[in-house]
């Protein structure tokens, strides 16, 4: 019988295998570390008087807190001295263990699912953690990669491996090419719309298809990056010459194309659960509730809530008495993070900019995800569209995505967001969120409402 | 870690559907890097209305919380971010056991490394737990709930329950496990990339 992408990649990266009474033990090819949740592993560490095994496979970097501005002096205006501790309890780890650490000064510092892919050190047959969900980003390149807690990030940096049960393996094929308006972000919400928030539970969910061949290596990472908002904690899509591209043109590309052969589902393969998309049915998307599955498509009217859930999600948005989403004003729009903050997002939303200008009752942020990318940006003349049109352009950061920075929306008020999470609070305390793609969250600014 | 065996208490009710980890712990609460004292954060936006009022009506709140130590939980409960801080803030507040019935996947995991028992339950016993008003006893040895004279058994990995039993950290079986790993290094070197040209600052 054939094996599954995922499957393949989980024996090539075998160190004990599964039993019933023990679950699998796996190696780590790369780990990445933020401020946010690997402090704690580093004290669990000197707690057992453990060193790094691998400091060689590991990379850290601030993001979840970085700040968006900096002072009329070119210093970061970091939030408080918790944030300031923040930093230097991750920072001063990776230097007690020789970790390398990119902290806000570092012409590589960004997103860790930015960084690392940009950079070329998500290779493909990996196995990739990171104390993060949306570390599922990069099983874009045919890698399994997921998010931990922090006892496990101990666990890898102790031993540069993870306990692991395999998975369920799950098929999404997509099985014709999108239509040129419709971005990997539609494609992922409306999957998501039709899996549900909890159909990818237990699953790895292998994306397939022409219409995913005919995706690039960023909308990939994009679609990727949201697979844990389906309930699955790995997204995966087959390496082929997209990835090989994109990899051979990466700063410190290293030797991928031997680790990228053999690396596909074989024809035969077993899966337990699948999903046929038909990418003529799928649209510009937009959320109206307090999960990516509570999605729908731009211009369609506004479900009636069916459960409490919907009730209460629908109660918190404020759509009381409106039948359609369109004519709401927005007051915030938000573009950036690890879903959305890549050099093609911000062409696209560029694009829609030009020589336009932000509606007047609207705020407009947009963070690059990484310093690279905000380099190129601005090589390209991006940063210019943007401040003409009235956006601010910030520094490198989450950002927005999860409000730790100092970026925050107001209770009540709406934003518009490119970000990956719509749940209660999540860009402030009573803040609403509707995710929407770069292109759309663009045109929304200009208008100043849905 | 405290051994995990037999959790004897009144349950508390919270059973809205995909309460995700950020409701659990709200992010600007993360900008800490211990991991104790989070229970005054838990539910922080659900439990204090704006103005930093407690709002009664919350379960988590007195007069409804009386001290329980077993919550009942709605479905796909602890979605969303890896935060650890979310089971922290569970054993922080005093509470040992969660049922519902099912989880999201990372934060089932990090509360199994915290002596927090996470069990997911078929839809049936948890509508039925969620209307019981009595004790609730729960046995990790058995592998049972026990409910007035109704009895649920529940699944979890044996190797979970081998820990949580002795109170073991899964640290310490990893770290067992090193000539294993050092072999593999060995078999498979020229896999094994070592990051390069990544200086620090």
């Amino acid at each position: 019988m054939g094996q599954t992408l995922f499957d393949k990649v989980w024996q090539q990266n075998t160190v004990k295998a599964e039993t019933p009474d023990q679950p699998a033990l796996l190696y780590v090819g790369l780990h990445l570390l933020h401020e946010i949740t690997a402090p704690q592993a580093f004290a669990m560490l000197e707690q057992w008087r453990l060193p790094v095994r691998r400091p060689d496979l590991s990379l850290a970097m601030v993001d979840h807190c970085a700040p968006t501005s900096k002072d009329a002096n070119g210093r970061f205006m970091v939030k408080d001295q918790a944030t300031v501790a923040q930093i230097d309890a991750l920072t001063s780890g990776c230097t007690r263990h020789g970790i390398p650490c990119f902290s806000l000064d570092h012409p590589f510092q960004g997103i860790v699912h930015a960084v690392a892919p940009e950079l070329g050190l998500s290779r493909p047959g990996q196995v990739i953690v990171c104390g993060d969900s949306h570390t599922s980003t990069h099983g874009a390149f045919g890698a399994i990669a997921f998010g931990i807690g922090s006892s496990e990030v101990a666990e890898v940096l102790a031993t540069q491996c993870i306990l692991q049960r395999r998975p369920k393996n799950l098929r999404v094929i997509v099985d014709k090419v999108l239509s040129p308006d419709v971005s990997a972000k539609d494609l992922a919400l409306y999957i998501t719309t039709k899996l549900g928030a909890v159909g990818g539970k237990g699953y790895a969910i292998e994306y397939q298809g022409a219409g995913i061949r005919a995706l690039s290596m960023e909308q990939r990472l994009t679609l990727c990056n949201m697979t844990i908002e389906m309930g699955a904690r790995f997204g995966l899509i087959a390496p082929d010459q997209t990835t090989l591209d994109y990899l051979s043109r990466c700063l410190l590309r290293r030797e991928i194309e031997a680790s990228a052969q053999g690396l596909f589902s074989d024809p035969d393969a077993q899966w337990d659960k699948e999903l046929v998309i038909d990418a003529d049915q799928v649209s510009p998307m937009m959320s109206w509730g307090t999960n990516p599955a509570m999605s729908i498509a731009i211009g369609e009217e506004l479900p009636l809530p069916a459960t409490a859930t919907e009730r209460q999600a629908y109660a918190y948005m404020g759509w009381q008495g409106q039948k359609v989403a369109s004519g709401r004003v927005v007051d915030h729009v938000f573009i950036g993070s690890c879903t959305n903050g890549r050099i093609s997002d911000l062409r696209i939303a560029a694009a829609q900019m030009l020589g336009k200008t932000v509606a007047t009752n609207t705020q407009c942020l947009i963070v690059p995800a990484s310093k690279l990318v905000k380099q190129q940006a601005e090589d390209e003349g991006l940063d210019l569209v943007f401040r003409q049109a009235g956006a601010t352009w910030g520094e490198p950061s989450c950002s927005l995505c999860n409000a730790m920075n100092g970026d925050l929306v107001a209770p009540g008020r709406l934003s518009v967001s490119t970000s990956n999470r719509n749940f209660e609070g999540r860009q402030g305390q009573g803040a609403r969120t509707v995710l929407v793609s770069p292109a759309s969250a663009a045109q929304i600014a200009i208008r100043g409402h849905l | 870690m405290t051994p995990v065996t037999v959790v004897r208490s009144q349950s508390i009710k919270l059973l809205d559907e995909d309460l995700d980890t950020d409701q659990m712990v709200p992010a600007r609460f993360l900008r800490t890097s211990a991991a104790t004292g989070l229970g005054s954060c838990l539910f922080y936006d659900r439990r204090f209305g704006l103005d930093g009022e407690r709002l009664a009506g919350f379960p988590l709140n007195p007069p409804i919380y009386q001290g329980e130590r077993i919550l009942i939980g709605g479905a796909n409960f602890g979605c969303g971010s890896s935060r650890e801080h979310a089971p922290w803030a569970f054993k922080d507040f005093g509470l040992d056991v969660i049922i519902a019935p099912s989880f999201g996947e990372i934060f089932y995991h990090n509360c199994l490394k915290n002596a927090l028992l996470a069990i997911a339950v078929d839809p049936e016993s948890h509508h039925f737990l969620s209307l019981w008003a009595g004790l609730v006893t729960v046995d990790l040895e058995q592998q049972m709930i026990q409910a007035g004279g109704v009895q649920v058994s529940f699944a979890i990995d044996p190797f979970m329950r081998f820990c949580l039993m002795r109170g073991l950290s899964q640290l310490g079986y990893v770290t067992e496990q090193e000539p294993l790993i050092a072999l593999f290094e060995q078999k498979n070197a020229q896999r094994i990339v070592p990051l390069s040209g990544v200086g620090s600052t």
